[in-house]
């Protein structure tokens, strides 16, 4: 079971998200319910406050009724001092209940607090009356007042209403403290779920987790083998490509060696041939006995001319012949060239080559700039400045007339490999002919320049030497590219068998 | 009056036949009347100079002896290593000629004592003179003007 890293990154975000907005929802539920669990406390509170607000204006009144029934019984005045206090309270009690209750905003509650405050008025109003009788000594007439039961219909009145008031706000007070105690329960819930969805969610993201880590053991261990393969067939690869190599230099290096044995028969006797028909020529022009005959004058033209000009192809033919196998082997022993692995400072090393090809460069009229740092690498030294000083001169050798030749040399470190580059506003080559300029004595593009085809050869040569590649890119117009690519550590290359020592 | 350019034994051991004449014609065209015995196999001529046991002693007449790298039985480097490894023979100055630019063959020539390294072909008025200069033509030579 293999997971793409796609599926894997979009199951923890999902996981990840969820749980983010699951704490999220409880933190905001905890706040909702928590503010609500206040409200409701308050108004359970306000309630009470109320049922105790109306229950002491009640009391009061009651006090201040057996206050003035205890002084009309006795007419003692110390009965009437308490009715006096109660009196003068009961007015403003009945004020702060009154007020209590707006504030619950009780429905149909304001008619009848109205009411009450009239019995009570009236109440109040009939004791005054009865302790005024009896302060002025006429108790019967007080007495009979109260006898008329106007008191106690009165009080009665005041008592229905409040005990009507009081269950109503029992009743409120129980609503609100069920309505408190359902928030409580619903936030207990929600909590709960809320902590078995992260733990729930906790377990999912630790057993994908889990599962990601023994998927990518897993592949890690795969991973290895696939490596260890790969790395052994390389080095197989490495190992073959170079016997196969070393066996065509061998093979290049022999065939170019006896090649040359019959090239030193040709040159050697068409200069024996040279000879003999110089010594020929004077005894042609001697007067001869049977006269200046047509046979005479044929043996004349053929020693002056024909075979002079014959001798002159061959010594040509011979010459070039000579160089190309001379190519072929030193080409041959790029191959074996002992590698000399250095610290190189590539910017110094590139202006060396640009002096030492200052004359040809001025020559052509072109200017070499070096373009940032180049990278510092460990290489060496000969093959690169052979590398970088052939594709300058193949630069300025290949400049397009019509510009004046501008060569820039730039380089950066890649990974394990430095890239360098050459670019020139020359001629450029050809998109068909990238390959075939890299080709032993082929050459691209108009033939007006003197080469052999050898020059990117053996710079490829080198570059592959050094365990690298070289490519070109160009429109075929507007200059090209080459591109060396180079181990930037030939020493390891060597150590890691990549190089041949 | 003494000869002042006795004529000496050139041993030479070339397998290839035009290469062989060429050498030849040269060292006479330089003046030179010298007796040139050429062996075109290593062995044969390893036989002539260091002798191929009792019934072939060897032969002390060889004073100069020319030596190709590439021949069909051995390679002239093993040749040089038998002639300096032989107490008699190793004085014999030995002028190695190939076809061979190889800067390793080179050096390992000059390392068994070559006296000369020449590319073929030779400038053949460089080779006239390294044969000179090697004590074959004393210095009263003039040398004729024929090439």
């Amino acid at each position: 079971m293999r997971r793409n890293r796609k599926e894997i990154l979009s199951i923890s975000t999902l996981i990840a998200t969820a749980a983010s907005l699951i704490l999220i929802a409880i933190v905001y539920g905890a706040y909702v319910f928590s503010e609500r669990s206040g409200a409701l406390s308050q108004s359970a509170f306000d309630v009470s406050f109320s049922e105790l607000r109306l229950s002491r204006a009640f009391n009061i009144l009651l006090e201040a009724e057996s206050s003035q029934r205890g002084f009309l019984l006795t007419h003692d005045a110390s009965y009437l001092q308490p009715f006096l206090t109660y009196r003068q309270r009961a007015g403003a009690e009945l004020d702060h209940a009154e007020e209590q209750m707006k504030q619950l905003d009780m429905v149909g509650s304001a008619p009848a607090l109205a009411q009450l405050r009239e019995v009570i008025e009236a109440k109040l109003t009939e004791l005054d009356q009865t302790v005024a009788m009896g302060a002025a000594g006429e108790m019967d007439q007080a007495r009979a007042v109260v006898r008329g039961n106007v008191g106690r219909d009165l009080m009665s009145q005041a008592r229905d209403i409040v005990s009507d008031k009081l269950r109503q706000l029992a009743n409120l007070r129980a609503e609100r403290v069920a309505d408190a105690q359902a928030n409580a329960a619903r936030l207990t819930t929600l909590t709960t779920i809320g902590v078995f969805s992260v733990v729930l969610l906790s377990l999912v993201g630790v057993a994908q987790v889990y599962s990601y880590s023994a998927d990518l053991a897993g592949a890690q261990d795969k991973l290895a083998t696939i490596n260890d393969a790969l790395e052994r067939r390389v080095a197989e690869r490495t190992r073959s490509l170079q016997t196969a190599n070393e066996e065509i230099q061998r093979y290049a290096y022999i065939v170019s060696h006896d090649l040359r044995a019959p090239l030193v028969n040709i040159i050697g006797f068409a200069k024996e041939l040279a000879a003999s028909v110089k010594s020929i020529a004077p005894a042609l022009d001697l007067p001869s006995p049977a006269g200046d005959g047509p046979v005479i004058a044929q043996a004349r033209l053929a020693v002056k001319e024909d075979i002079p000009e014959a001798l002159k192809f061959i010594d040509a033919s011979t010459t070039r012949m000579d160089n190309l196998i001379n190519a072929i082997l030193s080409l041959s022993r790029l191959g074996r060239l002992p590698l000399l692995p250095q610290d190189i400072d590539l910017a110094a090393l590139t202006e060396r080559c640009v002096a030492s090809l200052q004359h040809r460069l001025n020559d052509a009229g072109a200017r070499v700039a070096i373009e940032g740092r180049l990278p510092r690498m460990i290489g060496d030294q000969q093959a690169l400045e052979q590398i970088i000083g052939n594709l300058l001169d193949n630069a300025a050798k290949y400049l397009a007339p019509e510009r004046s030749g501008r060569l820039l040399v730039r380089g950066r470190r890649a990974g394990p490999q430095v890239v360098i580059e050459v670019e020139d506003n020359g001629r450029g080559v050809a998109p068909g002919d990238h390959e075939r300029i890299f080709e032993l004595f082929r050459r691209a593009g108009k033939q007006d320049r003197a080469g052999d085809g050898i020059g990117l050869a053996h710079v490829r040569s080198l570059v592959r030497r050094l365990g690298g590649e070289i490519a070109v890119t160009s429109d075929g117009e507007s200059g090209c590219t080459f591109t060396v690519t180079l181990p930037a550590d030939l020493r390891r290359a060597m150590a890691e068998g990549y190089v041949n020592a | 009056m003494r000869d002042p350019n006795p004529p000496v034994m050139i041993v030479m051991i070339e397998d290839d036949d035009g290469h062989a004449r060429l050498i030849e014609k040269n060292i006479r065209r330089a003046g030179g009347r010298h007796e040139i015995l050429r062996f075109a196999t290593g062995a044969a001529a390893l036989d002539f100079l260091l002798g191929g046991g009792a019934t072939r002693p060897r032969s002390p007449r060889a004073r100069l002896i020319l030596l190709d790298l590439n021949l069909p039985d051995m390679t002239g480097l093993d040749i040089l290593a038998r002639l300096k490894a032989d107490e008699r023979a190793r004085r014999l100055p030995v002028i190695v000629l190939t076809t061979s630019n190889d800067k390793r063959d080179i050096e390992k020539c000059y390392d068994l004592g070559a006296s000369v390294y020449m590319i073929k072909p030779p400038n053949y008025d460089s080779f006239a003179n390294a044969i000179q200069q090697l004590g074959l033509y004393p210095a009263a030579i003039q040398a004729p003007e024929t090439i």
